[in-house]
């Protein structure tokens, strides 16, 4: 952490104070789990004239993966724009003059869960309400058009940009041999598609555990936009596929559902009505492989910062642990499987 | 009487479970000992069998690199040298040395041999399988 919960109630403060005009306090300033790549902070602020709950977001001194708050921002914007639900991005600290290192304050979403990584099926009875309304809005996502400011403000990643986007992280922060991520980089690279139509805003972490949701089933909000750019829609189908984020049930070519939500042609089909788009086949297996790969590039990041101790946090360690050796064999097993 | 390190670890993952984190509730800090908990579970199971797993994994890549016939002369002398060295190495060594043995062959079968590059990616999914953690429990 930056600064302790005093100090950083006094940057909040000041900030809140000189953009509401107001003399703004601080109170109830609770740090979130999780999230490794960002620290996350709920707090209210009370002025003379108006109180708010917010969520604060800013770069931690180190991190899994390396993203702009600019660019959270700016996609957050366009989603809560667009309809979706998300929280409202209020304040951006672009420099990280206010806030110690760059971030940006949002509203905070009342109620809602995250579910568990390990958590048997999370959403029970309500999963396919819920993955419904979910698949539905990542397909509103993909619709919006891409602007001239996506463009200006965020990463631009066909799938060769984005492969290589990870293959440069790969070099730059693999420890020792890593024979499995190294041979579905051959892969990847030979068979690389082209994207098949129009590029999109892409949310980059869409999957189970990165969206609350109510006890009645209701998609409360889609957070994390941290790794969101403009590119191929179907990454963001790709990755909310992968096993990891299954909650422990078979893969959706063996029939599972996708994040224990809905079984994969229900799901294209309701991301297709609401996309305008049509569910890309033809590339399915290479960001099905794709997915595994980030994984992996993000897991091995991980035990960079955590075997250089410029991170603590035993999140991190955990993913360079347990997500690092599944990617490892799922990743295999798919090559195997191609081979 | 010596407690076995895996016991060791289940043990303290208990503590953390039972005693850290109701102490600590859904906070920063609560949460974070939840993570601890569920590291020292993994680490508990995966040191039951790791040097054991390790070996063999050792024993086959010598094997497999042992065995291969590039039909790249440099790759060959490289293996050939790679497997005297790595005679010389300690055993937390030896695997990693022998890793990257591996990554050099399976590159160059690839784009040259499919059936040896399937001899690798048999061996890699063979060592991904055994090496895949369970999710964490406290039974043992």
């Amino acid at each position: 952490m930056l600064d302790g919960v005093e100090g950083l109630e006094g940057r909040l403060s000041a900030l809140l104070s000189a953009a509401w005009d107001d003399d703004v306090r601080v109170r109830n300033l609770f740090r979130f789990h999780g999230g490794a790549a960002r620290e996350t902070w709920r707090f209210c602020a009370e002025g003379a004239r108006r109180s708010q709950w917010l969520v604060m977001r800013r770069d931690p001194v180190s991190s899994l993966i390396r993203t702009s708050r600019s660019a959270e921002f700016h996609a957050l914007g366009r989603a809560f724009a667009a309809g979706l639900p998300v929280p409202e991005p209020l304040i951006l600290d672009r420099d990280g003059e206010r806030l110690g290192t760059p971030g940006f304050i949002m509203a905070c979403v009342d109620g809602g869960r995250a579910a568990g990584l390990f958590e048997a099926d999370p959403y029970g009875m309500h999963a396919r309400r819920l993955g419904e309304s979910l698949f539905r809005a990542i397909g509103l996502l993909h619709a919006v058009p891409v602007s001239d400011a996506d463009r200006r403000l965020l990463p631009l990643h066909d799938p060769r940009a984005r492969l290589e986007h990870w293959a440069s992280e790969l070099e730059a922060h693999a420890l020792g041999p890593q024979p499995i991520a190294r041979a579905a980089l051959r892969w990847l690279r030979a068979h690389c598609p082209a994207s098949p139509g129009p590029a999109a805003l892409v949310h980059g972490d869409f999957r189970s555990g990165n969206f609350l949701f109510g006890e009645d089933g209701k998609l409360v909000a889609i957070l994390d936009w941290e790794m969101a750019h403009v590119g191929d829609p179907m990454e963001d189908l790709a990755w909310a596929a992968d096993p990891l984020w299954s909650h422990g049930e078979r893969g959706p070519e063996e029939a599972g559902r996708i994040g224990a939500l809905l079984p994969l042609e229900p799901a294209i089909a309701i991301w297709e009505a609401a996309s305008g788009r049509r569910f890309d086949r033809a590339s399915w297996t290479w960001w099905r492989l794709f997915a595994g790969f980030q994984g992996l590039v993000i897991w091995l990041t991980s035990g960079f910062e955590v075997a250089s101790l410029r991170a603590v946090d035993p999140v991190l360690a955990f993913s360079a642990y347990y997500p690092y050796r599944f990617h490892n064999h799922q990743v295999a097993a798919m090559l195997h499987a191609l081979a | 009487m010596t407690i076995a390190p895996g016991d060791l670890l289940r043990n303290l993952a208990l503590g953390q479970t039972l005693l850290v984190v109701p102490a600590l509730g859904e906070s920063y800090a609560g949460k974070t000992a939840g993570t601890i908990a569920a590291i020292l579970l993994l680490a508990a199971s995966d040191i039951a069998s790791f040097a054991e797993r390790r070996a063999l994994s050792r024993a086959r890549l010598v094997e497999l690199l042992g065995a291969a016939d590039p039909g790249d002369v440099a790759l060959k002398a490289d293996l050939a040298a790679l497997l005297a060295e790595v005679e010389t190495m300690p055993d937390d060594a030896q695997l990693d040395r022998l890793l990257a043995g591996l990554e050099a062959l399976h590159g160059w079968a690839d784009a040259n041999d499919p059936a040896l590059a399937r001899q690798c990616l048999d061996f890699l999914l063979e060592f991904a399988a055994a090496e895949r953690l369970d999710p964490p429990g406290l039974a043992t």
